[in-house]
Parts: structure tokens; C-alpha cells; sequence
């Protein structure tokens, strides 16, 4: 009852585990509450993530906190009892755990990847936080839930366009990408990692490629955050990729810096007849229009090579396209590389030992293969 | 021989030895428990199992070499509720010392497998933070059980989140190698404010004897108020607390021989702060005032620790912490007051975190001051965390 009283007289704190979950509850919500979130899964990887002091703060404050049911069972017990916030307990109104009303795979929370439980969190979200805003009338509210859906119906329009250039024979990298199978009715071969907590290294990878190619599966779907030496194991073994992002965060701040996210790496083998084998046939118009890849895809620079033209003997590579960023390995000078993205004046390239980025200067890109 | 510890623990395995199965047999049964009942419920019960610090140690001045097999922490916790519970066993299941002659040090600073006991001496089973408490009280927070003292965030932290193989020196001499760890209750008051301003108050058994043989209780009270402040990039805080109490921790394990314990009341008295700009850089600074009074004898001891810490890349961390123990170190006996030469110890550490969940450690440790002790100790752990 108390609860109730103050929330409908002041504006509600509400803590999301995730920037998945912030970003639907502030799309549906009303203005006046305050959000945060705790972690940005694109950032940081939620299995890692160990509240501090902080965070707890937060949880401490929230009249309402929100969360996937799937990597905060390792402190959510311990971190509601350091905050000793009664609102926010098990069984609470107060407590949402979004995995009571969507289906996990295998403790996997890139739901994102999935229309119908994008739809059905951002409805659940929006039915529980009306009831602490008197002032904002039902009609605000579903008018804030149909522009949402429709932010999520383009959204997931634009991500059916790549579908068509996935074969049915293709294999995903863990869980996470079965949300994205599952939409578009894809039929994978091989799910390579049983949960997205396993680490994955260069030798397993390159295991897994044997085996990709033993049971002939040409295509593997990965998320974007694969781990680097799983990558190049894959890479090495020239197994064409598909990084899908499976998360919102600051790397991804809305579904479209999702969809411009996608990245190819290699040579994606033609679908079979033209189709995925989708679960829900599209109107004819829909069909013709996946047949085009949009213009704004960085798909210039698949299977570009270039020559490493430093004076130097060898260059540093780095782990992202800034001069500061961390040191991601070296790579000699006249050494052929594959370039994998292109990012204003830096590359992203892989000489099959190491990946990282270069400035384009010092890359001399074949003109044979290239597009641009 | 070193009596004092075997005795200590000794009554801690005869305390706890009837709890020790009792808890254990609680953690089978909420796993097997939790196997059983609906997904809501087991998601309440979480057992973890943390460490096996493995060590090989290689002391300079003896040139002597100690391997252990360190120990297994299984924890478990529930939470449903009001209610929340924690359990933590420590297992130290082997510990082979091929240090050919026994380093004597009566006051505990010195790491136990240095000292050569077996583990029949420890006891393979130990109870550690071992507590039930409350979430649903709004700003406030009733703890029972075994809990650590609240005298800065280098007591309680594990082997897993130090950055050293062994706490503080400070810290060893004053309270032991495990810490100030003790029954108690403690209560806790947050009020809500934009930092984290935490209220505690905190009692201990402070008798050597169980509680069955023993005619009155001896209790040691605590005060402490810890302020943090700042986001996860940037935060920092600061604690202080005073302790003071009769059969003080630190006489129970600075003490030789069986009962000989002052009525007098003995004081702690310090605080720490800290600094950090995650991942990349933390600092740490700490410093206890300890009045400790046997019948005879009167210490005044004082212990400076300082931590630094350097992540430049995420898998690899660089730690160094100077430590002077002696800022005073006074002792009065029939009058006549002496003043002790000061223990400097430096200790340098490389951590390297290939995954998440388990680390690699090198430390050297290098001990100025004390004659006794090897001057070098050089470390490498092993350590995983499985939650």
C-alpha cells in the first residue's frame, strides 16, 4: 500500500539489469520516471558483470527493478540483500523478471533477436508501469507502445533482407543466435557452443570448422562480441561469418545501428533457391525486396586483401579503430591481410594470427576483388 | 611449536563441528532440493565454489620450498524474501611442506603453510562468513552468525578479490591470517542518501571457551561508518571504525599458552579509504592504531598499509603494496616503556586473468625489519571461481 501511495505521487526509479530492458522501458514508459540501467552488455559481457557499490545504490533507490532472469541469478540474491530495498524483493510488484514471460534458451537473453518477444516484453513493461502514472492517461500509453512496435516492425523488416543471403545449411555459434533462427524460421546444421558462457578458443574453432565442413554447413552465424581467438580460428579456416549484434548498448544505441551492424566475413555462398526456407511466407512485395542488399551495408570490402606498406618491420593493431585503443597484437610489414571492415580511415584486418585495426595508410588494398 | 593457533582452532573445530555437518548436510539437501522443486524456487539457492589456491612458494633466506594444495571454498546462498542466508566451507583437503626446518613466529603475521602444520592440525573442514539476515527492512539490515568485523574492506575480502596472495600485514599481526572473523550480530543502517553511507554496529563473542563451558560472556563491540561515492568509471570512499572489547581476536591469537587473558579492555581504532578508475587504476590506504593490554604488558602498535593497482589490458594486472607496521610500536612492562623497531614489508604481485573465472598469480614478498622472517618469499597461485 505504501508503495503504491508514493509511487503514484512521485515519479518512479526504475533499475534495469540490462540496456535491452532500458531501452524498451524507456520507450514505453512515461517521461517522468527516472531509468538507469547496470550493465551494457555490449560493453561488458553479463556474465562478468559483479555489482559494485554503486550499483547497488541504484537497486538501493529503484521502486522498480527489471531484469532478464538470466545472468543476474549469480548476485541478484546477494545484491538485494545489500541493498535492503523491500520494494524490489522476489515476489514484489516491484521486482520484474522478464524470463517468466519469454521462453530462454539455454540461460541466453539476446531476445532482441526476437520479434514476438521484443513485442511481448515491451506490452508486459508497459501494462506494469502505467499503474504508477496516474497522471499519463492509457491512451499516452499505447500510443508510446504502437510507435514502439512500430520502431520494432522496421526493425525486423530490414533484418528479414539479410536472411535471403543466409543458406539453409548454415550453423550458429551458441544459444544466443537461436533467437534470431527461430524468427526467420532458419534451419541451422550445428550449434556449435552450448551456452554462451563457454569460451571458445582457437583450436576448438578450428575444430568446429572440421566439422562445419565434414557436414557441409557453408555459413556460420555468430554473434558480434565471438571471442577474437575464435574468430581467427574460424577465419583461418575459412569459414564465411555472419556477426550479427545481439545486444543494444553504446555500441548499438538503437535496431538500427543493429541492422548497420551486421558485418560479412567472407564469401557468403549463394541460398538455395533464392530461400531461407522462412517460417512465415512474406507478401511478393516483401520477396522482391529482399533480394537487395541495402545500400548503406559495408559489403565493399568482403574478401578485399592488402599488403602491410609500413616502413616499419612490423605494425601495432589495435583493438578498435582509434590510436588509443588497446594493443591487439602486430603484424609485419609486406604481410598480405584480409580486410575484414572499414571504418572512416582505419581498417579492421586478419593475417589468420591476428585481427585488430590499422590505419588505412599503411594498407595497400588489391585492387582485384575490390568493389569501391 | 605454535600452540596458540593449534588451540585455536582446536575450539573452532569443536564449536562448529556439529554445525560443520549440519550445514553441509543443509547444502546437499537445497541441491537436491533444488532439483526438485519448480524453476522459481531453485533460482533462490546458488552454490558456488571458489578458489583452490594452489601454492608453491620459494623462501629466499631458507631456501626452503613449501607446495600446498590450498583450499576449496563451497558457498551457498538463499534468498527468498525477507530471509538471506550464507554458508561458506572452507576445505583444505592437503598441505605437503617440504620446508626442512619450522619458521617460528608467535604472533601469526607468518602464512600457516610456512609454518609446517598439517592438516591435522587446522582441521580439513573450517567454517567461514557463515550468517543468516534480513533484505526486507527498509535502510536496515540484522545479521546472526560468523561474520567478518567491519574494519575495513581488506578484512573481508577473499583470496579471489585480493590482489595479494596474504591480507595487509596490519591486518595478519593484529587479527591473523584469516582476518577478524568471529560469531557476532551486527546491524546495519543505509540511509538514503545520493552516496552510500553505511551505519554498522557489531557484537562478537570474544571467549575462548565454547559457549557451553564458559560461566559469563566476554563480548568485543565494534563501530564502524563506511562512505562511498562515485559511479562504476569512478569511485572512492572512506571508513572508520573503533573496536574495543575484553579477549580482544587479537589476544586470542597473539597470546601463547592456554588462558592467560587480561580483564582489561583492549582497543582498535582505524580507518581506510580508496580509490578507483576502473578497470584501469585502484588505490588503497589503510591504517589501525591497536591498545592491546595483557596483565603485565601494555602494546601500543600502529600499522600503515598502502595498495596500488595497474589493469592497463584486461588480462593482466600489476600490484605493488609497501606496508610499514610500527607507526608506533611502543610496549610498557613494569613501567618502563620500549619502543620496537619498525617491520617494513613490500610486496609485489603480477595477475594474469586468461578467463573470467580463474587467475594466475606471481607474487615476491619481501619482509625489512624482523630478522625472524624470510626476508623473500616468492609466490605463484592458482586460484578459480565457479559460480
Amino acid at each position: 500500500m505504501i508503495w503504491l501511495i508514493t509511487n503514484t505521487i512521485l515519479s518512479a526509479v526504475i533499475v534495469t539489469s540490462n540496456y535491452d530492458l532500458y531501452y524498451i522501458t524507456k520507450a514505453v514508459a512515461d517521461p517522468s520516471h527516472e531509468i538507469y540501467y547496470l550493465v551494457d552488455e555490449t560493453e561488458t559481457k553479463g556474465t562478468d558483470f559483479r555489482p559494485q557499490d554503486f550499483h547497488i545504490r541504484l537497486i538501493n533507490r529503484a521502486d522498480v527493478f527489471i531484469h532478464t532472469g538470466t545472468f543476474e541469478r549469480k548476485w541478484l540474491s546477494q545484491a538485494l540483500w545489500e541493498a535492503t530495498n523491500p520494494k524490489i524483493l522476489e515476489g514484489q510488484q516491484g521486482h520484474i523478471d522478464i524470463s517468466k514471460y519469454i521462453q530462454l534458451h539455454n540461460s541466453s537473453n539476446c531476445f532482441i533477436l526476437n520479434k514476438e518477444y521484443v513485442r511481448r516484453t515491451a506490452t508486459v513493461l508497459s501494462g506494469l508501469l502505467r499503474k504508477l502514472s496516474p497522471d499519463f492517461s492509457e491512451q499516452f500509453y499505447e500510443k508510446r507502445l504502437s510507435d514502439f512496435f512500430a520502431e520494432v516492425d522496421r526493425f525486423f523488416t530490414d533484418l528479414s533482407t539479410f536472411v535471403s543471403i543466409i543458406p539453409p545449411d548454415s550453423s550458429i555459434y551458441s544459444p544466443c543466435l537461436k533467437y534470431f533462427t527461430d524468427e526467420f524460421g532458419i534451419k541451422y546444421k550445428l550449434m556449435i557452443k552450448k551456452s554462451d558462457t563457454e569460451e571458445f578458443s582457437y583450436r576448438a574453432a578450428r575444430d568446429s570448422s572440421e566439422i562445419m565442413k565434414r557436414i557441409k554447413s557453408r555459413l556460420l552465424i555468430t554473434p558480434y562480441d565471438i571471442e577474437r581467438s575464435a574468430e581467427i580460428g574460424f577465419i583461418s579456416a575459412e569459414i564465411p561469418m555472419i556477426k550479427i549484434p545481439t545486444h543494444l548498448g553504446k555500441r548499438f544505441k538503437d535496431f538500427q545501428s543493429i541492422v548497420a551492424g551486421i558485418t560479412i566475413i567472407g564469401d557468403i555462398p549463394k541460398a538455395m533457391n533464392g530461400t531461407t526456407g522462412r517460417r512465415k511466407p512474406e507478401p511478393p512485395k516483401e520477396e522482391e525486396m529482399i533480394t537487395q542488399i541495402p545500400p548503406e551495408r559495408p559489403r565493399a570490402e568482403i574478401q578485399v586483401y592488402g599488403y602491410i606498406t609500413s616502413r616499419y618491420t612490423s605494425v601495432v593493431l589495435r583493438d578498435r579503430p582509434s590510436s588509443t585503443a588497446a594493443q591487439a597484437g602486430r603484424i609485419s610489414g609486406g604481410q598480405r591481410v584480409l580486410i575484414l571492415e572499414k571504418q572512416n580511415e582505419w581498417v579492421k584486418v586478419t593475417d589468420g594470427k591476428n585481427i585488430g585495426w590499422l590505419r588505412s595508410s599503411v594498407v595497400n588494398i588489391e585492387q582485384n576483388g575490390m568493389t569501391q | 611449536m605454535n600452540s596458540q593457533k593449534f588451540l585455536k582452532y582446536d575450539i573452532v573445530n569443536k564449536k562448529f563441528k556439529s554445525l560443520a555437518k549440519i550445514l553441509f548436510s543443509t547444502i546437499i539437501a537445497l541441491l537436491i532440493t533444488s532439483q526438485n522443486t519448480k524453476k522459481a524456487e531453485a533460482q533462490d539457492i546458488r552454490v558456488s565454489f571458489l578458489g583452490n589456491a594452489f601454492f608453491f612458494s620459494f623462501i629466499g633466506k631458507n631456501n626452503l620450498t613449501g607446495f600446498s594444495v590450498r583450499n576449496l571454498i563451497t558457498r551457498g546462498e538463499f534468498g527468498r524474501g525477507f530471509f538471506y542466508a550464507k554458508g561458506e566451507l572452507d576445505i583444505n583437503p592437503y598441505n605437503i611442506s617440504l620446508l626442512t626446518e619450522r619458521i617460528e613466529e608467535e604472533n601469526s603475521a607468518m602464512p600457516e603453510f610456512l609454518n609446517s602444520e598439517t592438516p591435522q592440525d587446522q582441521g580439513i573442514i573450517r567454517i567461514r562468513e557463515t550468517f543468516v539476515s534480513t533484505r526486507g527492512l527498509p535502510l536496515i539490515r540484522l545479521t546472526l552468525g560468523r561474520i567478518f568485523a567491519k574494519i575495513g574492506n581488506s578484512n573481508s575480502e577473499s583470496f579471489w578479490e585480493r590482489n595479494f596472495t596474504e591480507r595487509p600485514l596490519t591486518i595478519r599481526r593484529f587479527f591473523g591470517y584469516d582476518g577478524f572473523l568471529d560469531e557476532g550480530f551486527e546491524f546495519s543502517f543505509t540511509p538514503p542518501l545520493p552516496w552510500t553511507l553505511e551505519i554498522i554496529g557489531q557484537i562478537f563473542d570474544g571467549s575462548e571457551k565454547p559457549w557451553n563451558s564458559k560461566g559469563s560472556a566476554d563480548v568485543v563491540g565494534l563501530i564502524s561508518i563506511r562512505n562511498q561515492f562515485g559511479d562504476d568509471r569512478t569511485n572512492g570512499g572512506f571508513g572508520l571504525f573503533w573496536s574495543v572489547g575484553k579477549n580482544n581476536t587479537s589476544q586470542r591469537l597473539s597470546l601463547k599458552g592456554n588462558s592467560i587473558v587480561s580483564d582489561n579492555n583492549s582497543e582498535f581504532f582505524g580507518g581506510d579509504a580508496f580509490f578507483n578508475f576502473n578497470p584501469f587504476f585502484s588505490v588503497k590506504i589503510g591504517y589501525i592504531l591497536g591498545r592491546i593490554m595483557r596483565p603485565t604488558i601494555l602494546d601500543i602498535e600502529g600499522g600503515l598499509f598502502t595498495e596500488f593497482s595497474v589493469r592497463p589490458i584486461e588480462f593482466f594486472r600489476a600490484n605493488i603494496r609497501p606496508e610499514i607496521f610500527g607507526i608506533p610500536r611502543n610496549r610498557e612492562e613494569g613501567g618502563i616503556m620500549t619502543s620496537q623497531p619498525q617491520v617494513i614489508e613490500l610486496s609485489i604481485s603480477f595477475d594474469f586473468i586468461p578467463v573470467y573465472f580463474t587467475k594466475l598469480r606471481i607474487q615476491w614478498t619481501g619482509n625489512f625489519g624482523e630478522k625472524r622472517l624470510p626476508q623473500n618469499i616468492f609466490y605463484l597461485q592458482a586460484m578459480f571461481n565457479i559460480d
